[in-house]
């Protein structure tokens, strides 16, 4: 059984002035295994952010369903799903959303305390974690007082600390330079083959070929996937560049 | 210039202000009511009226001194609010300096807001001002039982002065504001939003001092005594405590905050963990509010009490002050029938369908000494001296006239004495006078002429009864003062107006006798003092709803700034997986802290402020301790109700604005 599959997925907007109604996404299947590293790629208005706010259970979908290791998100009650995301989800976000009253360690702690974890467990957990992630220097900084880079691999430890069964990354890239988003990308690889489960959405083509999968997003459904299988990198990039290609060009031919 | 570019800076002024609409409003509205207040209360001081009206000139000297007091806490409370604002601001104008708007364009542009939000805020005072002003007028004339039936007249001389007043304090927050733009630079305006503020410079030495201050402000309230330091006193300790709960908060809060962060196991629960870092996030934000708070609540309590104490105790104020109808002194010499002014009062009592209650007159002679344990010594050429310490009015008697009415026999000897003092008692067993010993042979605790007021420090007598006249005479040649002098008291039945209309018709006819020294209208007086003290419940109606709106607002304001400071990190909160009901938990704990904090301070400053308040009230004969420690009591439980109920709509408007995303 799949981790995560997202069955017919259909999301409907009505819009605040005239009530018109807005496709966000029209029909969306597919699975994630367990372990797996993929990237949903599409343009801006594409659907993905939509699609990532209904897997991170920030938003319902108005058809179909999505199943976490066999747990339907669909039915969970308003009040669940706060606990739901915490035990079940990290997420890192394109703008780190880190809270500035806290600082770096206080941060990743944050998920723990409220699970209510014992202080010792907690620090251990910290401790170990930021150790992988070479955050060590930093923990007791403040958000404003580190790199953009920085904030973003603390906000990874903070996604990483509860052992979720997926990471959901929305743009992680998107507020780094390219220095630091090859060691955030560096940092996903190495979690990865350590056995965590991510889901990233981007529109870097550079970020979406570090997945070992591509999925393809035009108009709220999926256009098409690609799978990295034994290939490099550069293959791998060659492919993502050439389908994103196609999904723009065919983009205009449609108009 | 073009046209576009000159109306930029206006312009960006109005935009910052619409855009900033949440945290303007309220502010504005902060704005309107102290124009509002210091409008109407420079109105109602300023009219005409006021000069003319009989016994009106008490409350002018009380509206004169509510006002300053006013406009010193407007000007706290005006800076306050501006801080608040200026933090909300400090992100736009930074990015405005860095799209290129120079520190002098920023100087203009808020120049320009301040000048829109002045004219704003005294348009909408005014205004009100003009429609509320006579109502409150004539509540203050009612308050002062002075007729009614006058005109109240609008004053331009008022509206001069609140016009002046705010634009000097509207300009100190522009001053305020200026400094800080200046002081900074763009990048780091541009981020003050983000950053937390920075730690107090020198924890201990302003715990210490904050301390120091507290404890000196209580030490003067626990040792306040009714003597001629007791108004500096009291203004000395408002200061001392307010400054000592600012310095108190500012570091105690730091401190506290800090400890609690290090006790790991506390601080790492769900219910403790945003809270604490949050607060010490804005210590500082946090340490003014809580401070003001506290002050505010304190103020809103004192007045109250006070307010309700002098509304109950009047009547036994007046009492006290004027227990008689009529007073009157003649020279005795002059008074050939003793009798017949009594006669007379029974008369005109008669005439205006009353009648005497109580009479009492005798005759007694009136002389200055200074006391020194049990010596009384002649005051030479300080005869004059009222203020030196020690110096009595004594008034001697006969043991005929003071046994007169009671009908007794004489007891006394030679050499021996009876004693009475009004205030605290003589308590010596025997007395030197004019160099030879007296035996006191009784002290009397009541005394059939005088009433006893064992509290009243000031005017103070002392009345001795010697034998007979020969004593008199002695003690007259040492002393080297005094006049024989008839002294007649008189109370009658019926209401305040009877007997106002009895010692009018008294009085002229004493007029006509010639040895008249003396006299007073019992009535009328206690008319003077209850419009005296009506100014002061009014005052106190008036400055306490003042302060409570000021407390609400303050509270209001607070939660609301905050609750946009704190959506993002609610929502960022909810998103790692912070549920709703954490969310509740969360906000309860905060807003727990912040309001129970200050509350218990206040409470600790109304118990500790009774006995200085008890000393004032001594000042207008106001003496009931366990009315004032009941009206004490009231207004505590009074106030923590309200209190609480404000506690909770502010916490749901914080709710609304954390969750509203």
């Amino acid at each position: 059984m799949a981790l995560l599959e997202v069955k017919n997925v259909k999301k409907t907007y009505i819009t605040k002035l005239g009530g018109d109604k807005v496709q966000a996404l029209k029909d969306v299947t597919f699975c994630v295994e367990k372990g797996e590293y993929v990237a949903i790629m599409g343009e801006s208005g594409s659907g993905k952010t939509t699609l990532l706010n209904i897997l991170a259970t920030l938003d319902q979908a108005t058809c179909g369903e999505v199943l976490l290791d066999g747990e339907s998100l669909k039915n969970m009650k308003q009040k669940r799903l706060a606990a739901f995301r915490r035990d079940n989800l990290g997420f890192v976000f394109q703008d780190f959303n880190l809270l500035d009253i806290f600082t770096l360690e206080e941060n990743i702690c944050l998920p723990l305390v409220l699970q209510g974890k014992k202080l010792g467990e907690m620090k251990e957990q910290v401790r170990s974690l930021s150790y992988r992630l070479g955050i060590e220097d930093i923990l007791k900084k403040y958000p404003y007082e580190v790199s953009g880079g920085q904030k973003q691999r603390a906000s990874a430890a903070r996604a990483l600390i509860t052992n979720p069964k997926i990471i959901l990354a929305d743009e992680p890239t998107g507020a780094l330079d390219s220095k630091a988003a090859a060691k955030l990308l560096q940092l996903f690889k190495k979690i990865h083959e350590e056995g965590q489960t991510i889901l990233m959405v981007t529109h870097s083509v550079q970020t979406a070929s570090h997945a070992k999968r591509v999925l393809f997003i035009k108009d709220g459904s999926v256009f098409h996937q690609i799978y990295k299988g034994d290939g490099d990198f550069d293959h791998m990039y060659r492919m993502v560049f050439d389908t994103m290609t196609l999904l723009q060009t065919g983009g205009e031919e449609e108009q | 210039m073009s046209f576009s570019e000159k109306w930029l800076l206006p312009k960006l002024a109005w935009i910052g202000i619409w855009k900033n609409k949440e945290t303007y409003i309220p502010y504005i509205g902060a704005g309107i009511f102290s124009v509002f207040l210091y409008f109407v209360f420079l109105l109602i001081s300023h009219n005409d009226i006021m000069y003319t009206l009989p016994r009106a000139s008490y409350v002018m000297v009380l509206m004169l001194l509510g006002s300053w007091l006013l406009a010193l806490i407007l000007v706290l409370f005006l800076l306050y609010t501006n801080r608040f604002l200026m933090k909300r601001r400090a992100k736009e104008l930074g990015l405005y300096s860095i799209l290129g708007l120079e520190k002098k364009h920023i100087a203009i542009l808020l120049f320009i807001e301040t000048g829109i939000i002045y004219i704003i805020v005294l348009l909408g005072g005014v205004l009100w001002g003009v429609v509320f002003s006579k109502l409150i007028f004539l509540f203050l004339l009612n308050m002062t039982r002075i007729p009614l039936d006058v005109s109240f007249s609008f004053s331009i001389k008022a509206l001069g002065s609140t016009l002046l007043f705010f634009a000097v304090a509207y300009g100190l927050n522009l001053i305020v504001n200026l400094f800080r733009v200046m002081r900074s630079r763009p990048g780091s305006l541009f981020q003050e939003g983000k950053k937390g503020e920075k730690e107090t410079k020198h924890p201990i030495l302003t715990t210490i001092g904050g301390i120091l201050l507290l404890g000196g402000g209580y030490f003067l309230s626990l040792t306040s005594q009714l003597d001629g330091t007791i108004f500096s006193d009291f203004f000395l300790a408002i200061f001392f405590v307010i400054l000592g709960t600012h310095f108190f908060f500012r570091a105690g809060l730091g401190y506290l905050l800090k400890a609690l962060k290090k006790r790991e196991t506390f601080y790492y629960k769900k219910k403790n963990y945003v809270t604490l870092a949050g607060m010490s996030y804005r210590t500082k934000k946090s340490a003014s509010s809580l401070s003001n708070l506290c002050i505010f609540s304190t103020m809103v309590m004192i007045t109250l009490l006070c307010t309700i104490s002098l509304a109950f105790g009047m009547k036994d104020i007046l009492l006290y002050r004027f227990p008689y109808d009529v007073e009157m002194s003649f020279l005795a010499e002059k008074i050939e029938d003793r009798e017949g002014i009594i006669k007379e009062g029974e008369r005109i009592a008669e005439q205006n369908k009353i009648s005497v209650t109580k009479e009492i007159d005798y005759v007694y002679y009136k002389i200055k000494a200074e006391r020194k344990g049990n010596v009384f010594l002649n005051l030479g050429e300080d005869i004059n001296v009222w203020e030196k310490e020690g110096v009595y009015e004594i008034q001697l008697l006969t043991e005929e006239e003071f046994q007169r009415g009671a009908g007794k026999g004489a007891v006394l000897e030679k050499g021996e004495i009876f004693t009475f003092s009004d205030g605290k008692s003589i308590k010596e067993s025997s007395l030197i006078l004019a160099d030879k010993n007296y035996v006191v042979k009784k002290e009397y605790e009541t005394f059939p002429l005088i009433e006893k007021r064992e509290k009243a420090v000031f005017s103070q007598q002392y009345f001795l009864v010697v034998k007979d006249r020969e004593e008199i005479e002695r003690l007259l040649q040492y002393y080297g003062q005094g006049e024989e002098i008839l002294h007649v008291r008189m109370c009658v039945t019926g209401g305040e107006e009877e007997k106002q209309r009895f010692a009018e018709q008294m009085e002229g006819y004493i007029a006509k006798n010639e040895g008249v020294i003396n006299r007073a209208n019992g009535a009328e007086q206690r008319l003077e003092i209850l419009s005296m003290n009506g100014g002061l419940i009014f005052l106190g109606i008036f400055l306490g709803i003042a302060f409570l709106i000021f407390l609400l607002i303050i509270m209001y304001y607070k939660q609301i700034t905050e609750g946009y400071d704190d959506r993002e990190n609610f929502m960022i909160m909810e998103k790692v997986g912070m549920t709703d009901e954490d969310v509740r938990g969360t906000i309860k704990r905060q807003v727990q802290l912040v309001f129970y904090l200050p509350l218990f301070l206040a409470f600790c400053h109304t118990a500790i402020a009774l006995p200085m308040i008890l000393a004032l009230f001594g000042a207008i004969s106001l003496f009931q301790e366990k009315l004032v420690f009941l009206c004490g009591l009231g207004s505590m439980g009074f106030f923590f109700i309200l209190y609480v109920a404000a506690y909770h709509k502010t916490a749901k408007v914080y709710y609304k604005i954390v969750k509203h995303s």
